[in-house]
């Protein structure tokens, strides 16, 4: 039951909210999100880490007719993903509290969004799956398009075109690969997959990686990205930045590496190549940008190529490594997110040539900003160096010259955000700082509140990186031993060998089953 | 030909509805008063459903000797229960879309008449019961469609309908005539053993199918829709949109599972697979350019019935032995299933531009911000349109497209998928246009008085998440009539 509480408690606070009168919709929108929150405990407290199978399973017939059912389950991966995103939730609706148009619908939006992406790291299913990952769709748009900056419409239809565009390709391999194994419990896709001829698979990992290129992004479906960042609100960059790049990444755990590790194999290297030219390309890019936000935009795509290596280097260092700076990442891009968000609710306006010098007028904000920037530079101490470290040295077993040209990129990442620190905090003061000193007013307590528990993890990750390796010990494992082929074809394989199935066999094949939880 | 004895019970609720059409009729001409007329005729669809529901029709109807004129089978049953449910639907906007001077009776009996052909449009066993159940359907639409006939366009719009209507009976009544010049049998079942794809079969079939592909706006067949759509007036483009796709569809099936049976059905199988194709493409990349939105979800029509049809091409090619009896069935509600839910979703969207009087793409600007509520509604409907999950509409699909997959169409389902996200992008912009674009200037207030049809739009939208988070009842049923097509 635990899992399900976590998608549905938010989504039905978002329509409480929603009806809710107006002055008490923030007030329950947190109530929600930190009850969320609070049911992490639990689950964290019940996860047993020695083991690679999944966890706190729920099943429930949902469209018995074609054999799909509601069924949730986690292992360490999907655990680590899913606290950081109700670790995320309850801080972005405390960062919007203030914001001018906040009203009803944008915080449903937020909470809807939170219970839609719980559902994308638990569901078992991969129509249960695609549901999540497509209506997670829905809330960013409308977040991005009404909520959003001058070009908000525009950035909102490219996020939604491309990120839909992606995704249909991964329904078509999905039906296909489900059709075929006669049951869409995708976990138990991998020997049918494996069995497929070389030339199919790597069709469908093509197309699943259609979906999950887009969202990571990997170059050079990344240019909906910097667009979609620049114009969403706050809260909008801090949940898009900390959360959604990681389905992609996590779609590409879930489905490309365990099912099929021949194409896997044989596109490795060029994905490698990509992931090397996202991290300079996009960190070079960075380095050049006026706007802030752009800035730190690109060096999420920057940081998601380094992922991308880590995870198609195929060794457990680079996957220990990719999975790192996932949740880093989450933490760090979250925080420079809400530190100019901070910023622009006092200023409004992010261009480098009209700040300065807020290293004296903000003290405290100057502080918060150097230790994520620090992080984000993956000094050493910090959690993000443990990340990179363990990403390139994993990559480097698999591809020495991509890594080498990797590692470049990681100087021009301490380059630009030294120059993102700099344009902010120590440069002389600009006169348009100048003009609006007033309201450069350092931190109050809700926006302390807000960082505080980011900045925490930053320490605590760089010294105890265990905590979160501990987690994703197995299932990581698991995902390196790979069967090459069944030494049995399972029951599934015999009635989707070639031939189209009959159609009831695969409702048999599915029993409901009554919920059950260990 | 004395047919009176030889009437079983099965006819009833077919019955019912056309015994209570003409009591409409007299009851309208002697009070002209509108709502008992209408009133009698949605007591008359829910008896008729009820009958139905209650009494499911069986066996079949036949002249004094000779072969089934009419079958009933579980599969007709349920296409006319869920026909009816459409109508009913359609009902109170047909009340609430004429002013008080063209909202006369006939309206009601109209509906009832066109009801009762697309009731018995599903359980045709014979070319002729086929052919004449077609223009049952299709008169009062013809006439529904000039209602207005103080409006150049709704008088184009139902004359354009009429000659090109009677254009594809034309030729369906000649491919008819081809087909009983090869076989010598009008009837489906004695058609089923005969049917052999000789040149003069398959001619005869292509020109019976050309016909039906008019009635469902298959590109190349398609021309009249956009400017048919735009010229009747709301309420019966939404008749249009629901009724005579969903009876027409359930007709393909009987005819692919039955006359067609053999090689002949993988000849058919291909030619629909081209027309499908061509109708998602078509479909979806006009639409993009409409700024007219009657015209706009005309070419939404045209293709989401290609969606509709992909699975009806699996169904064309399959053997009729025990190991495809399920893929029948999955394959036929698939697209059953996809255009009931497309059905209610137009019936709400058409509901919706009657509701606030809008005509043009720009009308809806700034919808959001003026009536939330129907702009909520609205975005549900069109969000469902463009197949997002979790709505009724991606369930639509994804029970079309899977079992499609499954019989070895997956190049076309790829293009499905394909055009479905061309097709996503108009619903996305009408979206944008109506919660995203501020209000330029000012414009004349949305009509105020008309009340009750944002409750049917609404009725729509829940309607569509329900169907979407819940989709296995009507599945099953739908599943359930697939197994039982004759």
């Amino acid at each position: 039951m635990l899992l399900s509480s976590l998608i549905l408690l938010p989504i039905t606070t978002a329509l409480l909210v929603l009806l809710a009168p107006r002055g008490l919709a923030k007030q329950l929108a947190l109530l929600g999100a930190l009850g969320t929150l609070a049911l992490c405990g639990p689950l964290y407290m019940g996860f047993h880490p020695n083991t690679a199978g999944l966890q706190f399973t729920e099943s429930y017939s949902w469209l018995p007719s074609l054999g799909v059912n509601f069924t949730l389950g986690i292992d360490g991966i999907a655990l680590a993903l899913l606290l950081l995103n109700n670790l995320l939730t309850p801080l972005v609706v405390l960062a919007s509290w203030k914001e001018a148009r906040n009203t009803p619908a944008f915080m449903a939006c937020l909470l809807g969004l939170a219970g839609l992406v719980n559902g994308v790291f638990a569901a078992t299913d991969f129509i249960l799956f695609y549901v999540f990952f497509e209506a997670s769709l829905i809330p960013l748009y409308l977040l991005i398009g009404l909520w959003g900056g001058k070009e908000r419409v525009y950035a909102a239809l490219k996020f939604f075109l491309y990120t839909f565009a992606g995704s249909v390709l991964m329904l078509v391999a999905g039906l296909y690969l489900g059709t075929q194994a006669g049951t869409f419990d995708f976990t138990q896709w991998g020997p049918t997959a494996q069995a497929l001829p070389l030339g199919m698979q790597v069709v469908l990992f093509l197309a699943f990686l259609a979906a999950f290129a887009v969202k990571i992004p990997m170059w050079p479906v990344h240019t909906w990205l910097p667009d979609a960042h620049v114009q969403a609100p706050t809260a909008g960059s801090v949940i898009l930045a900390g959360v959604l790049l990681k389905l992609g990444a996590y779609g590409l755990l879930r489905f490309n590496l365990p099912l099929f590790p021949e194409a896997v194999t044989l596109l490795a290297p060029y994905l490698m190549w990509a992931g090397a030219i996202a991290v300079v390309y996009a960190a070079l890019v960075a380095w050049v940008q006026t706007d802030v936000k752009k800035l730190i935009a690109y060096s999420s795509v920057s940081h998601m190529g380094l992922v991308t290596m880590g995870l198609f280097s195929d060794t457990e260092t680079g996957l220990h490594g990719a999975l790192l700076i996932m949740v880093n990442h989450g933490i760090v891009s979250a925080g420079l997110f809400l530190v100019i968000g901070i910023m622009y609710e006092r200023l409004h306006t992010r261009e480098m040539k009209n700040l300065g010098g807020l290293a004296a007028l903000m003290p405290g904000y100057a502080f918060a900003l150097v230790v994520l920037m620090l992080a984000a530079v993956a000094l050493p101490g910090t959690n993000g160096f443990v990340g990179e470290f363990l990403g390139l040295a994993g990559s480097f077993a698999a591809a020495p010259w991509a890594t080498a040209l990797a590692t470049t990129g990681v100087v021009f990442g301490a380059v630009y955000m030294l120059v993102f620190t700099r344009s902010l905090l120590f440069q002389a003061p600009s006169r348009f700082v100048m003009e609006h000193k007033a309201a450069c007013t350092d931190m109050n307590p809700r926006e302390w509140l807000v960082l505080l528990p980011l900045l925490l993890f930053i320490p605590l990750l760089g010294i105890k990186p265990h905590l979160a390796m501990d987690l994703w010990r197995a299932p990581v494992a698991a995902l390196l031993v790979q069967p090459v082929a069944a030494p049995e074809a399972p029951a599934g394989l015999e009635i989707g060998a070639g031939t189209p199935i009959n159609h009831q066999s695969v409702s048999a094949s599915t029993p409901t089953v009554s919920p059950t939880q260990p | 030909m004395n047919l009176a004895p030889m009437i079983p019970a099965a006819l009833d609720p077919a019955i019912l509805l056309a015994l209570g059409a003409l009591a409409t009729l007299m009851v309208g001409s002697f009070t002209r008063q509108a709502w008992v007329a209408f009133l009698l005729a949605s007591q008359i669809l829910l008896a008729a459903g009820m009958m139905l529901l209650l009494t499911p029709a069986t066996g079949g109807v036949a002249f004094e000797v000779g072969p089934l004129l009419l079958a009933f089978s579980p599969f007709s049953n349920t296409a006319a229960v869920l026909l009816i449910g459409l109508s009913l639907l359609v009902l109170p906007l047909l009340w609430h879309g004429f002013t008080p001077e063209r909202r006369r009776p006939e309206l009601a009996v109209l509906l009832l008449l066109a009801t009762t052909g697309a009731v018995l449009l599903p359980a045709a066993n014979h070319l002729l019961a086929f052919y004449v159940a077609l223009e049952l359907l299709s008169f009062p639409l013809y006439i529904l469609c000039a209602w207005n006939r103080d409006d150049a366009k709704s008088s184009e719009a139902g004359l354009k309908y009429f000659v090109l209507g009677s254009l594809a009976s034309g030729l369906m009544l000649f491919g008819m005539s081809l087909l009983y010049a090869a076989t010598g049998a009008l009837d489906f079942s004695t058609l089923a053993t005969l049917a052999q794809p000789t040149p003069l079969f398959l001619v005869g079939m292509a020109l019976m199918l050309s016909g039906v592909a008019f009635k469902l706006s298959l590109v190349p067949f398609h021309f009249y829709t956009p400017d048919v759509y735009e010229g009747a007036p709301t309420p019966v483009t939404a008749l249009l949109a629901a009724l005579p796709k969903l009876a027409v569809a359930a007709l393909l099936v009987r005819l692919l599972v039955g006359p067609l049976h053999g090689p002949a059905t993988l000849v058919a199988g291909q030619g629909l697979a081209v027309l499908a194709a061509a109708s998602m493409v078509v479909g979806a990349t006009l639409a993009i350019v409409q700024g007219n939105l009657k015209r706009l979800l005309a070419f939404s029509t045209i293709a989401n019935v290609g969606f509709a049809v992909v699975p009806l091409v699996a169904l064309a090619g399959l053997p009729h032995d025990a190991n495809h009896l399920g893929l029948i069935a999955a394959t036929s509600s698939g697209a059953m299933f996809y255009l009931v839910v497309y059905g209610v979703t137009s019936i709400g969207l058409f509901a919706a531009l009657q509701y606030g009087g809008f005509g043009q793409v720009n009308d809806l600007k700034g919808l959001a911000k003026r009536q939330p509520m129907l702009a909520t509604a609205l975005g549900v409907l069109l969000f469902s349109l463009a197949g997002i999950p979790p709505l009724a509409g991606f369930m639509g699909k994804l029970l079309a497209f899977t079992p499609a997959v499954q019989a070895g169409w997956g190049l076309l389902v790829l293009l499905g998928v394909v055009m479905s996200v061309v097709a996503s992008a108009y619903s996305l912009w009408l979206v944008k246009v109506m919660v995203f674009d501020e209000e330029r200037g000012t414009r004349n207030q949305e009509r105020g008085q008309q009340n009750y049809l944002g409750w049917l739009v609404g009725f729509c939208a829940l309607l569509v998440v329900v169907l979407g988070l819940f989709p296995a009842p009507l599945h099953t049923l739908l599943l359930a009539a697939g197994t039982a097509i004759y």
